[in-house]
């Protein structure tokens, strides 16, 4: 039965994904020719001072494309079931709705996270074949709150998809909203490396958080 | 007989606004029951308590023995559900969504399956999404037959269909029932189709039962009486005799469940004098809109 869910997941979402990795593809290659445009055209002392003076993070265009990435997600897993009352036909299956709900998002999380620990180790690939390892780290350091983000985005539209409850739904978008935009600000390097550990338990409580307006939604409570 | 389905008490309330007041009605195996009542009457609302997607505001329905509002999976794999517009995962294809399905019924029967979809010539790979509301309502009726579930609840089957895909949904599901004795509940809003197929039928009006009983029983005890009175201004009082009554240029329309005699004895008890009464033989439908009132 679980099989058959996990079947119905990718029907929906293997268009997405692979719209997804030729974004991510391009990201990329884009961010491979402009390191080697800027290190081929500009002086070795320009350089210096933009990324390590001015803190000019020369790989910013990945910054809200996981982000991106987990609401389209969320919402191409849960924007059909949630459309014409469709979730009717889900909460009728032979299983158990709240578990059914958890191993729909699990497959919809497992997948976006595999994707982009691809794309966040490719990323870091590109950096490293053009600077020393302390850049390489410290990109990993910068950027992996701009992944986390992505994590957060997808269980929050998961979330906000279900609801449906206006009043409960503007109050997850303002509560996700900000939690994702303290992931997203700063304004240099490793900015958020003292935090990850409570981005990470913030992301795990929007994880279990649809299971509330699942569960309002199978009982038919507002 | 075993009851498929028990509703006490049923209540429910939006808010201040009641829509089902104190509804009792059960419904037992083998029978096609047929819930009908005018738009806004708690149709929808029944059905959607029914299937455990509504919670009443009070009173209960057990569905095989257990609470509609917590059925087990296992009881889930015994209940075939249409929904109101024919609803299915549309981003599937015909051989998808078979697919998707047959591993949660143990029963499956994907032959009834394709045997609907052949009928229609519709290609294999076809998306639901692309196909006809005619052409979805048959993928929906296969599911169901194929589940080979004991009790159906097919909530307005008949919604956005032709003549032509209602009577063959209709066909292939009174084939189906009578031949495996399963329990139907079914709603529509074309009256006229279901007078072949159910059993039984409950008439519900504003926030009250007009009517349990079997097809035949109502058909046979429910009358229409036409008659000319001289009294252009008569009005008759509608109550547990007279059900409804048209008045068109003084020629008068009656619905009762009274005989000839009663109703004549009635009108003269009244003072109301009548010529040319004449008992005018009804359909399903008729009778419906007898009970129920055109407005």
């Amino acid at each position: 039965m679980y099989k058959s869910l996990l079947y119905k997941e990718w029907l929906k979402i293997r268009y997405f994904l692979l719209g997804y990795c030729i974004i991510f593809l391009f990201i990329a290659g884009y961010l491979f020719l402009d390191i080697r445009h800027m290190l081929t055209m500009g002086k070795p002392i320009e350089i210096w001072l933009y990324i390590i003076q001015y803190k000019m993070l020369f790989y910013r265009i990945v910054k809200f494309i996981p982000l991106l990435g987990g609401i389209l997600m969320g919402l191409t897993q849960f924007g059909p079931e949630m459309t014409k009352n469709r979730f009717r036909l889900s909460f009728h299956l032979p299983l158990p709705e709240i578990k059914m709900l958890l191993f729909t998002i699990g497959v919809g999380s497992g997948v976006f996270l595999i994707i982009n620990l691809f794309f966040y180790g490719g990323i870091l690939l590109v950096v490293a074949k053009y600077f020393a390892s302390e850049i390489v780290i410290s990109t990993a350091k910068t950027i992996l709150p701009w992944f986390l983000s992505g994590m957060a985005g997808y269980f929050s539209t998961a979330a906000i998809t279900v609801e449906h409850s206006w009043k409960y739904r503007i109050i997850l978008i303002l509560v996700a909203g900000g939690l994702i935009s303290l992931m997203l600000s700063e304004r240099g390097y490793e900015e958020h490396v003292f935090v990850i550990w409570q981005y990470i338990i913030i992301i795990v409580m929007l994880a279990v958080t649809i299971i509330f307006p699942g569960y309002r939604l199978r009982k038919g409570s507002k | 007989m075993e009851n498929v389905i028990e509703c006490t008490n049923l209540t429910h309330r939006y808010g201040s606004k009641l829509v089902l007041n104190d509804l009792n009605f059960i419904v037992k195996k083998g029978r096609i029951f047929g819930l009908l009542g005018k738009n806004g009457m708690g149709k929808t609302t029944t059905i959607n308590i029914l299937m455990g997607f509504l919670r009443p505001t009070s009173g209960q329905c057990m569905v095989l023995g257990e609470n509609s509002h917590s059925l087990s999976p296992k009881t889930r794999t015994r209940i075939g559900l249409l929904h109101e517009g024919h609803l299915a995962y549309d981003f599937m294809s015909v051989t998808q969504i078979e697919k998707f399905y047959a591993s949660f019924y143990p029963a499956w029967r994907k032959e009834f399956y394709y045997e609907l979809i052949d009928k229609m010539g519709v290609s294999h790979d076809h998306k639901l999404s692309k196909m006809s509301c005619g052409q979805r309502s048959q993928v929906a009726l296969g599911l169901i037959l194929a589940q080979n579930p004991e009790l159906m609840i097919l909530d307005d089957y008949s919604m956005g269909l032709d003549a032509g895909y209602r009577a063959l949904f209709l066909d292939f599901l009174q084939a189906f029932v009578q031949e495996n004795k399963k329990t139907v509940l079914i709603t529509s809003h074309i009256i006229q189709d279901l007078e072949k197929i159910i059993d039984e039928t409950l008439i519900i009006g504003r926030q009250k039962v007009l009517l349990q009983m079997t097809i035949r029983e109502f058909m046979r005890t429910f009358h229409r009486y036409s008659f000319q009175s001289s009294r252009s201004d008569l009005m008759l009082e509608q109550d547990d005799f007279i059900k409804n009554y048209e008045n068109i240029k003084n020629k008068f329309t009656v619905y009762t469940f009274a005989t000839v005699d009663d109703c004549q004895k009635y009108l003269q008890n009244h003072g109301i004098e009548f010529a040319d009464f004449q008992e005018i033989p009804m359909t399903l439908e008729e009778a419906f809109i007898g009970l129920t009132g055109k407005y």
